[in-house]
């Protein structure tokens, strides 16, 4: 697709985000919104990840955050056919006395912000998986979380932008942003054509927002966190929720084709994306010591996929402070996709509005890091 | 009814795949993969990606002649090379 001379919205990432800010705006009746992607729609962290979706969070900015998001998962798979939101839950497998206890805690914490987590006794959480008990003390489950296939989401949420009249450009990447006067005032693709942009320029990149940002001399404190999965191949459905081995940041997740995803935490240097071998070791050890049955599957790929992290392993969403039409959001931790519906609407009422709805949002500025304003969260695993 | 499977793991007929890249404009086979599923099944693309590069111009109505794998975004082969039992990787 031929770019035009100018943009009223220009979008840098064709993630989940950018597609749902897209969405958000398109529904409505902004005009002349285009996505600009450097490689096809997914190839970030949004195609990479696992798909899981939850609001048992441990911070109030995630917990109330991840509740609206949840309200929007519910509401996008009827608005746009093809997109899937399985309502299974999380299981979160506890294996230590002061995990249990930590979760006692942490559930009556959720539960006080209408998150309707609960403890497991060994019993219940058989009924729930065909587990192999072992050293399990006792589990959280979470029923509100849920799980969205990453690819389903990709092509049905591209499919609904273009009957909305969207423009999404893929292997377009934008590589400069002019500003001046306060203001964002074009950008530059594939490293020579300028695109000027009369409206917002909404920064949507993941891992990239900070090469881009740095290019007009903002610093954003963003992490590359290269994380591993494996994909196995199709198997019988056995396992609803998305389960969580706590102790170890090890997960198993079935989606609807019956392929069985598995994370483990395995830390790596930053940016380096070599395939481990030690990985599968790990996560399969782990996770076949409590579903056995998998261990008779197989392998079909494995790769890497970034979390951007940030020193409080909260996001940064908002204007760019001085920049008055640059707004930015990323630095979601491993958080991304899950919340995309509420961050993708919220960037809309920045744009539309002048700010964001929910209080809650406007904590995540950049500025904080300046302040020396950090939020807190201690969930953060996989 | 004869059917042409384009991709036998995913069970994916030529006509779908031509209707796909009509009706939602899809113009690389990293998204018609993603759209799909062709590519990532068992057999890791070896066949179903290879028949689409050999039908290139006939389904994204483009010469394919001359480019490079990265020109026409072939999808990176991710290991293993083949389908390998979850029990091979299990610390005993």
């Amino acid at each position: 697709m031929v770019v035009k001379q100018s943009v009223e919205v220009a979008i840098i990432g064709g993630g989940s985000t950018g597609l749902m800010t897209a969405y958000y705006l398109a529904r409505e009746g902004v005009k002349d919104i285009h996505i600009f992607e450097g490689r096809y729609l997914g190839f970030g962290s949004t195609g990479r990840c696992a798909g899981g979706v939850r609001a048992s969070f441990a911070s109030d900015v995630h917990v109330k955050l991840m509740k609206e998001s949840i309200s929007r998962w519910l509401s996008l798979r009827e608005e746009i056919s093809g997109l899937e939101f399985v309502q299974d839950g999380y299981l979160w497998l506890l294996t230590t006395e002061e995990l249990v206890e930590v979760h006692k805690k942490l559930s009556a914490y959720q539960n006080s912000l209408g998150v309707p987590t609960r403890i497991l006794e060994r019993d219940e959480i058989r009924d729930m998986v065909p587990i192999e008990l072992n050293d399990i003390l006792a589990a959280l489950y979470d029923p509100m979380a849920g799980k969205a296939s990453p690819l389903k989401f990709l092509w049905s949420v591209r499919r609904k932008l273009r009957e909305l009249g969207v423009a999404i450009h893929e292997y377009t990447p934008v590589t400069n942003v002019r500003v001046s006067g306060g203001r964002a005032r074009s950008i530059t693709i594939n490293e020579s054509k300028d695109v000027e942009v009369g409206g917002h320029v909404v920064v949507a990149a993941g891992v990239w927002c900070k090469d881009i940002l740095e290019r007009i001399g903002v610093k954003i404190p963003l992490k590359k966190d290269p994380h591993h999965l494996l994909v196995t191949e199709k198997y019988v459905q056995f396992i609803k929720p998305l389960v969580i081995h706590k102790e170890t940041g090890s997960y198993i997740v079935q989606h609807e084709t019956g392929s069985l995803l598995i994370g483990t935490e395995f830390p790596v240097p930053e940016e380096d994306t070599t395939l481990r071998y030690g990985y599968l070791r790990k996560a399969v050890t782990i996770m076949s010591r409590y579903f056995p049955q998998i261990l008779s599957t197989n392998l079909l790929r494995v790769w890497i996929g970034y979390y951007e992290v940030t020193p409080d392993h909260h996001p940064i969403v908002g204007v760019i402070p001085h920049l008055e039409n640059l707004v930015v959001a990323t630095g979601f931790s491993g958080h991304g996709y899950m919340m995309a519906p509420i961050i993708g609407e919220e960037l809309k009422n920045i744009i539309l509005e002048g700010k964001p709805k929910l209080p809650e949002t406007r904590e995540l500025r950049l500025e904080r890091f300046e302040e020396g304003k950090l939020l807190k969260e201690s969930a953060v695993f996989g | 009814m004869m059917v042409k499977l384009l991709c036998i793991c995913e069970e994916i007929t030529l006509e779908e795949v031509q209707k796909v890249i009509k009706e939602e404009g899809i113009k690389d086979i990293e998204t018609l993969k993603r759209r799909l599923r062709i590519g990532m099944g068992p057999c890791g693309g070896r066949y179903c990606i290879n028949t689409i590069l050999r039908m290139y111009p006939q389904l994204f109505g483009d010469t394919a002649r001359g480019k490079s794998d990265t020109e026409l975004n072939v999808p990176p082969s991710r290991p293993p090379l083949k389908p390998i039992p979850l029990y091979t990787f299990k610390e005993r």
